[in-house]
């Protein structure tokens, strides 16, 4: 079992009847009681509006635009200004809220998303910013961070669970890093294929593999022993997962087949709209983390038409997530987030194109307790600033780990024996929640 | 002055020359060791000396001898070249078998592709020429300023210069190419200045668009050679360079860019020979990041840690863990004409290369001070040509025809490795230590196949069939997967359970057992 120490800002002694704050609260004594002490000092202060707020995320779905999507063509878009494009925007299902004409699906689900419209980073070179975005961490030589899907690996594990933790789609991610490979992101090629080598081969059999394992456990044992940071365990740890998984009535999840035709099509007829469907699959079958990736957003020529055509994937994919989500009552417990590594540039280049842009784009959260309906921060009129609210990517994994109950503040140590917070400088986003 | 030339490489510091004659004076001996390496043994002994730390044993000739066929050739050595190696009694053996490999067939094959990942990535199509050019290079040991002079200057159509593929391959983008030759022979994360002036270091988009506006003007053309006898014609890649190379403009900016140094200085030549001053420049003695770079990389190669991470990270952020012994080896490298195969002799011959990955009390958490070898996880490329090797199929191959080889691996390799989508040739490995990895290491073909003797052509099989023991069979098995002899309490173990085994069939026992030593960790790491 983990220690878990309680973020004391959003967790007001009157809650604590809610199951998850008893079940914290009996897993620490003595550190939740201190935290009580922190507790009743803030409660007069400025948290008072979180009063109320329980963390009701149990999974998480991320919905990762590799390349960077323009937040100018998506979710923040400026009709009419000399920055805007030729593409409109059309209203929503929430009041006063606006996005691209090209967005037609998603912007019927508007009522269960929040906008950030105010992410700020400062980097905007792909790698680092993949980085960032997926670890809350700049990069740094020697440390290597664990991606948000294995810290939720790590702190929501269910032990008895036959299918991985955390799931990549379409693409792989970063690894767990300091947390190691049992929580690394379990990699699916792509969904419409069936997962390469889930069977047994002919003339193999379980009782065939353990008699293998037996032996394998055996003769590694004495090499092991002596090599630093290698053990048999981990060795064996991965084999027993493979095991479980092969073995699996859950490994059905990455079964697409069973889905009805019409709600396959509904996402979409394609390995980011397929994925998506997997992805709810799996968080119905107990996995904590999923995420869906798909390519081809760095468009620093011929953005519009790029764009376009990324939008008609990504319109049909997100808003049938969300609909599918909240149908099956799921929704409520299920965090949705749509982002890039980086927004791009508000000015058109010679290119037709846009270029890196770190400096404001937006991100788009729904379920999970999220309060739908809004859009947080501003950018100005020609969008190359923001006005109000800066959000980092920190305060944004603050707020996932706000959502789903980590304590951002856990640490877990470097190889060197060096304290790795799960979240650095980052403070949860409230107008999420509140 | 904005290039920051900190510390200009001017002269070859006097101590160690002076060094350096001395220890060649004492080594007059038959001594296939460079010098050189003596040099880096002391330095190293006093690092450890000074942070308290035990170095490790001397690894043991089959962990050596592993170790240099994985590093140098991409593979496993076979049971019989373990078996020579371990058999030789000579006192320079270690020495011989550097030599014997460095320059081979197979070292030629696997640096190739080495090569051809970081210059042009794994997924780029037409670099044919590209790839026989690196290969006759590495093949006659072509010097390495020459080498990057010879890419980054290349002209002419690929059928006569193969080299002018590396920038043809990207159209010759003067972007692709300037974060290229920053990031892999400087080790300058000039690419972050594509967009902004770099955070951190010295670098602003002047820099970068400067070297940019280099390629502006350039561009490929495909011409068609002469018919062939069947009448069809290939098509070659040509670059062509326009007389007065239009400059580049800095996106979102009025300022144009002509050609500069990023030491400030313009180019104020021809535009025909813009490309051959720019290589002057890079591969000059006095640019210190060009020598230190290549060393770097190569270090982490064998090493299994770089003085400088990430590769492409010198500057202010990632201060080299041990600045003098990486200035010191730049050094040797300059002194000996930029000869990339000494280099990898000095390393190779060195203490700390050639000890064991066994840790001690002391110097178990050490990753910074060489005091133990580090252990590197086979990449997915060594481990598919070792697993060939080693179950057999390798020899039915060779009489495959090579498009279904070809095949074979891609399909084997894509499921591992994960090509970035950001114009940088940059890739993902996702293998060692995944359940994906061991999936296919528990249901895969190859590896089942491998541990069937019955299948056609699988080694296993062949052992079998040709050992009149179980001990003679367990130490060829041992040879061949594991690359050593099995010992003492490995043979009892293996004995017992051939007796207790179930099965009325030994063969399905021995196919359990090879399973199982192809899944160990021992075979998937590089210890």
């Amino acid at each position: 079992m983990k220690t878990q120490i309680w973020v004391p800002e959003y967790q007001p002694p009157d809650t604590l009847n809610s199951e998850m704050s008893r079940r914290n609260f009996l897993q620490f004594g003595m550190s939740s009681f201190l935290g009580l002490v922190a507790m009743q000092h803030l409660r007069s202060t400025a948290f008072a509006q979180m009063e109320n707020i329980v963390p009701r995320a149990k999974r998480c779905i991320v919905l990762f635009m590799n390349g960077g999507a323009s937040q100018l063509d998506t979710f923040d878009p400026k009709p009419g200004t000399l920055n805007a494009g030729p593409f409109g925007a059309i209203p929503t299902t929430a009041e006063g809220i606006q996005f691209s004409q090209h967005l037609p699906q998603v912007a019927e689900q508007a009522h269960h998303l929040a906008v950030i419209r105010s992410m700020v980073s400062r980097e905007g070179n792909h790698e680092r910013a993949r980085y960032l975005m997926h670890t809350g961490y700049a990069p740094t030589g020697s440390v290597r961070h664990p991606t948000f899907g294995s810290v939720a690996s790590h702190y929501l594990d269910d032990e008895d669970s036959e299918l991985p933790n955390c799931v990549n789609i379409n693409s792989p991610s970063f690894t767990a890093g300091i947390l190691g490979a049992k929580h690394d992101p379990f990699v699916v090629n792509d969904p419409r294929k069936p997962i390469d080598d889930l069977k047994y081969p002919e003339q193999m059999d379980r009782r065939r593999f353990e008699e293998r394992l037996k032996i394998l456990r055996n003769i590694e044992k004495d090499f092991l022993k002596n090599r630093s940071g290698r053990s048999t365990e981990a060795h064996q740890a991965v084999y027993k997962k493979a095991d479980k998984l092969i073995n699996s009535p859950s490994a059905k999840a990455f079964d697409l087949s069973d889905e009805p035709i019409a709600l396959r099509n509904a996402y979409g007829d394609n390995r980011f709209g397929q994925g998506c469907l997997m992805a709810r699959r799996l968080i119905e079958s107990g996995v904590k983390f999923v995420e869906v990736s798909l390519d081809g957003w760095d468009t620093h020529s011929d953005n519009f038409m790029r764009t376009q055509e990324l939008l008609k994937v990504v319109d049909p994919a997100f808003a049938a997530l969300v609909k599918d989500l909240d149908d099956r009552s799921l929704l409520d417990e299920t965090i949705v987030l749509w982002l890039g590594e980086f927004g791009r540039t508000p000015k058109i280049n010679e290119n037709e194109g846009r270029d890196h842009f770190p400096n404001g784009w937006s991100a788009v959260i729904a379920g999970g307790g999220v309060r739908g309906g809004r859009a947080i921060g501003a950018t100005s009129e020609d969008g190359t600033v923001v006005l109000e609210r800066p959000v980092s990517v920190p305060d944004l994994f603050a707020s996932l780990c706000f959502a789903l109950g980590i304590d951002y503040n856990n640490q877990n140590y470097s190889r060197a024996g060096r304290p790795i917070r799960v979240v650095n400088n980052g403070s949860v986003v409230n107008e999420l929640f509140a | 002055m904005k290039f920051p030339f900190r510390f200009p490489r001017n002269q070859i510091h006097l101590t160690w020359l002076a060094l350096l004659l001395s220890f060649c004076i004492c080594n007059l001996s038959e001594s296939r060791i460079p010098t050189s390496t003596e040099l880096v043994n002391v330095h190293i002994k006093a690092k450890l000396k000074e942070q308290n730390l035990e170095p490790s044993k001397r690894s043991s000739d089959a962990e050596f001898l592993r170790r240099v066929h994985l590093d140098l050739t991409g593979k496993i050595p076979t049971a019989d070249e373990v078996l020579e190696f371990l058999q030789d009694r000579s006192k320079n053996k270690r020495e011989k078998k550097i030599d014997s490999l460095i320059g081979s067939e197979p070292y030629v094959d696997y640096w190739t592709r080495l090569w051809m990942n970081w210059l042009v990535g794994r997924g780029a199509i037409s670099v044919d020429n590209l790839r026989n050019w690196v290969a006759e290079a590495l093949a006659v040991n072509m010097p390495y300023n020459q080498f990057v002079t010879g890419l980054v200057s290349a002209e002419g159509d690929a059928r006569d210069n193969g080299a002018i593929e590396y920038q043809s391959s990207s159209n010759v983008d003067p972007i692709a190419l300037t974060s290229s030759i920053s990031r892999l022979f400087l080790g300058l994360p000039m690419q972050c200045a594509q967009c902004h002036d770099h955070k951190t270091e010295d670098w602003y988009q002047e820099d970068f668009y400067g070297i940019a506006a280099f390629f502006a003007g350039s561009r490929r053309v495909n011409v068609y050679s002469e018919p062939e006898p069947d009448g069809s014609r290939q098509e070659i890649s040509r670059i062509v360079t326009k007389t007065n190379g239009d400059p580049i403009r800095i996106p979102g900016t009025e300022t144009a860019m002509s050609p500069r140094f990023p030491d400030g200085t313009s180019y104020q030549g021809t535009s025909d020979l813009k490309r051959q001053a720019l290589a002057e420049w890079v591969t000059a003695e006095k640019n210190p990041y060009f020598a230190n770079a290549i060393v770097n990389r190569i270090w982490a190669h064998f090493m299994g840690k770089a003085f400088v991470e990430p590769l492409d990270g010198f500057g202010d952020e990632y201060p080299p863990s041990d600045p003098e012994l990486l200035n010191t080896l730049a050094d040797f490298f300059v002194i000996y004409d930029y000869d990339l195969q000494y280099l990898i002799r000095i390393i190779l011959n060195t203490e700390a290369y050639q000890r064991s990955s066994e840790t001690n009390k002391s110097n178990k958490d050490d990753d910074t001070y060489y005091s133990h070898a580090y252990i590197k996880p086979l990449d997915a490329e060594q481990f598919f040509y070792s697993m060939l090797q080693a179950t057999g199929f390798e020899r039915l191959q060779k009489r495959w025809a090579p498009d279904r080889f070809e095949q074979m691996k891609r399909e084997y390799l894509e499921r591992f490795i994960y090509l970035l989508d950001n114009g940088e040739n940059e890739e993902i490995e996702a293998f060692n230590g995944t359940v994906p990895q061991a999936l296919m290491m528990i249901n895969g073909s190859m590896v089942n196949d491998g541990a069937d003797s019955k299948r056609r052509g699988s080694m296993l099989g062949y052992i079998l069939d040709r050992g009149r023991t179980p001990d003679e069979r367990l130490e060829h098995i041992y040879l061949t997967t594991l690359s050593r002899l099995p010992t003492k309490k490995e043979k009892v173990y293996f004995k017992r359970y051939l007796n207790r085994s179930l099965y009325r069939n030994k063969e399905l026992a021995y196919g359990d057992f090879y399973w199982a030593l192809l899944n160990s960790a021992e075979f998937a790491l590089n210890h």
